[in-house]
């Protein structure tokens, strides 16, 4: 599965694609690297 | 048991207007995150009035910040120098190592300084996308001009706006991580009380490059 980096919409009469704006579907990966950080500095300063 | 502040023994980091800023940013920062984010999961509520409140709040706190950081504070305090760029590489070749101990920072450790970077920029840059936002919506002070910008430069800021929350996101959870670490517990305390013990002080920081007001 590809998370879409952005989010588009119709123009207006049927035009050429918008940008809307970032993906929110992108969060869990900003949150899993977040975790990746704290779990390679938990695992490290406790060894 | 002796006073600490009057034995001599409590040495002053944070004034209360800094710990003041500090807790108001941090409950900006939640508000507009989860106003940002709550509908996106289904929670569905009136989020937009206090995102854009809570947004103009924090920019306000953060300029107020920015003034008194340069004016009235050691500004240079916060920046990473030559010390500590070579404490960074000595820290991390140890882990692999060098046996030798890691030389002790300032007021504020070079792990410190970079994360106040980033989040400055990143706070910065949602302050930017955030207050040309203000255009598009109806407030009590002012009414939505969206034709300021055409769809395709909206479409820019969303996206940089979008891109900001959501890393603003994992630098938070990355702050609290630390924040609640027991070895980094002497400075989170002091984020409540301004001050801590002079047994920490030595043992944590380097005395010569954080000389605190008092000793002045």
């Amino acid at each position: 599965m590809h998370p879409q980096l952005f989010r588009y919409a119709q123009g207006p009469y049927g035009g050429h694609e918008v940008l809307l704006g970032a993906s929110f579907d992108l969060l869990i990966w900003f949150v899993l690297a977040a975790m990746a950080v704290i779990i390679f500095h938990a695992v490290y300063k406790s060894g | 048991m002796s006073d600490p502040h009057t034995s001599g023994k409590a040495v002053p980091r944070h004034d209360l207007i800094d710990r003041l800023y500090h807790w108001v940013m941090a409950a900006a920062v939640f508000i507009l995150m989860g106003t940002a984010f709550l509908p996106k999961f289904g929670i569905k509520f009136e989020w937009l009035t206090a995102h854009w409140i809570s947004g103009i709040v924090l920019g306000v706190i953060v300029v107020l910040h920015i003034f008194r950081a340069i004016i009235w504070q050691n500004f240079m305090a916060m920046v990473p120098d030559g010390k500590d760029i070579v404490g960074a590489w000595r820290t991390l070749v140890g882990a692999f190592a060098d046996t030798r101990a890691p030389a002790k920072p300032g007021k504020y450790n070079v792990a410190q300084k970079f994360y106040h970077l980033g989040i400055a920029i990143v706070i910065l840059t949602l302050m930017g996308t955030g207050g040309a936002m203000l255009f598009k919506i109806d407030t009590p002070f002012w009414k939505r001009n969206p034709y300021v910008l055409t769809d395709e430069q909206w479409g820019l800021i969303y996206t940089v706006h979008g891109f900001a929350a959501m890393g603003i996101v994992a630098m938070i959870m990355i702050h609290i991580y630390f924040a609640l670490r027991p070895d980094e517990w002497h400075l989170t305390r002091t984020m409540f009380r301004g001050w801590m013990t002079r047994k920490e002080y030595e043992s944590h920081h380097d005395t010569l490059r954080w000389v605190p007001d008092t000793e002045k």
